[in-house]
């Protein structure tokens, strides 16, 4: 059925990253995004993002991982690579703590727990007593990126289970 | 003529309601939308033909501009999501070819179905299938439609188990 795309595929593209151990981090730069792409995105921001603040246009290289893991060089795509720099990079899950500009947002199907999304926290806000923290994200490997509140992201619908992780030690 | 969920899973408007950045977030994604069932139950009925499938990708990949991802990989994994919990020559022979594919343009299809097989070979490797016919066929060329369930090769003698997925196979008399 794809026989002449099986035939004409170019092989993926990749850059050597590690963990910090030295574990390799599989990975693949991802191209630039095409007409319908950038379209595609213009529509997820029409339709969720009304309070995103628009930080960069549609590019290509990388996803949300690989801008929070590796420096917005190459998309990470698969989710052991980044349970492994979890591990390898000393990060740990805040439980009880509240997250501080720096830290990372996953985002997690709160029925499998299977990893869906990652993202940056940039400033934290006081309302009352409670911390609403804000975060960049990159939406998939061909939007832009974008500022918002974590609770204003694509899955309104999902049931979410949303994890902050830091690379600072222990208090 | 194409069915009408083939033409909603390659709009734009449901590739704005999927957004996903890794082939196992769209999988998940894709697993919880209403449109699956829809062409399953559509394929399990007959009416999602091989050949309306084979059009259907011969579509996609002939309006492909070529700039960019190939830009209707969502279409495609979720047909990969379909034909995951489906055993027949056509589910097999899709997720098979698309998981091939080794182009950075269609990473994200490719990389769904490479993780659909994974999910159907552990279910394969862990179950026994059994069917029974459904409908018969009056003459040649006629489809043949066998509907069934799995149980653990470990309990061969087990009932069918609650909330287990049926499987319906169809097989073409020539």
């Amino acid at each position: 059925m794809f026989e002449e795309v099986i035939l004409l595929g170019a092989p993926d593209r990749s850059i050597a990253l590690e963990t910090r151990r030295g574990r390799p981090i599989r990975n693949v730069q991802t191209p630039e995004p095409g007409k319908r792409e950038r379209a595609r995105y213009e529509l997820i921001r029409k339709k969720y993002g009304s309070a995103w603040s628009h930080r960069k246009p549609a590019c290509g290289f990388y996803n949300c991982f690989g801008m929070v893991f590796a420096s917005r060089r190459t998309s990470i795509l698969e989710e052991e690579m980044v349970e492994r720099v979890l591990t390898d990079d000393g990060y740990r899950l805040l439980v009880g703590e509240e997250p501080v500009p720096g830290d990372l947002v996953l985002y997690r199907d709160g029925l499998t727990g299977g990893l869906l999304h990652a993202a940056m926290v940039l400033r934290c806000e006081r309302m009352g007593n409670a911390s609403i923290p804000f975060a960049l994200s990159k939406w998939n490997d061909s939007a832009g990126e974008d500022m918002h509140h974590v609770q204003h992201h694509c899955w309104r619908d999902f049931d979410l289970k949303l994890e902050y992780w830091t690379d600072r030690p222990q208090p | 003529m194409i069915p009408e969920l083939l033409d909603r899973i390659a709009s734009i408007d449901f590739e704005a309601e999927v957004v996903a950045s890794t082939p196992g977030a769209l999988r998940l994604i894709l697993r919880r939308r209403p449109e699956v069932p829809g062409l399953r139950r559509q394929y399990d009925q007959g009416t999602l033909s091989e050949e309306i499938v084979k059009t259907f990708v011969a579509r996609l990949l002939k309006d492909d501009p070529g700039d960019g991802s190939f830009p209707c990989q969502v279409a495609l994994a979720t047909l990969a999501v379909v034909f995951e919990e489906r055993f027949g020559r056509l589910p097999t022979e899709y997720l098979e070819d698309l998981a091939r594919i080794r182009s950075p343009r269609f990473f994200m299809a490719s990389g769904v179905a490479r993780l659909c097989l994974r999910h159907r070979n552990r279910y394969d490797a862990n179950y026994r299938r059994r069917f029974q016919l459904v409908t018969t066929p009056d003459g040649g060329g006629e489809v043949i439609t066998f509907t069934g369930y799995a149980t653990p090769l470990n309990r061969p003698h087990m009932c069918r188990p609650p909330g287990t997925p049926s499987i319906t196979v169809h097989i073409r008399v020539a």
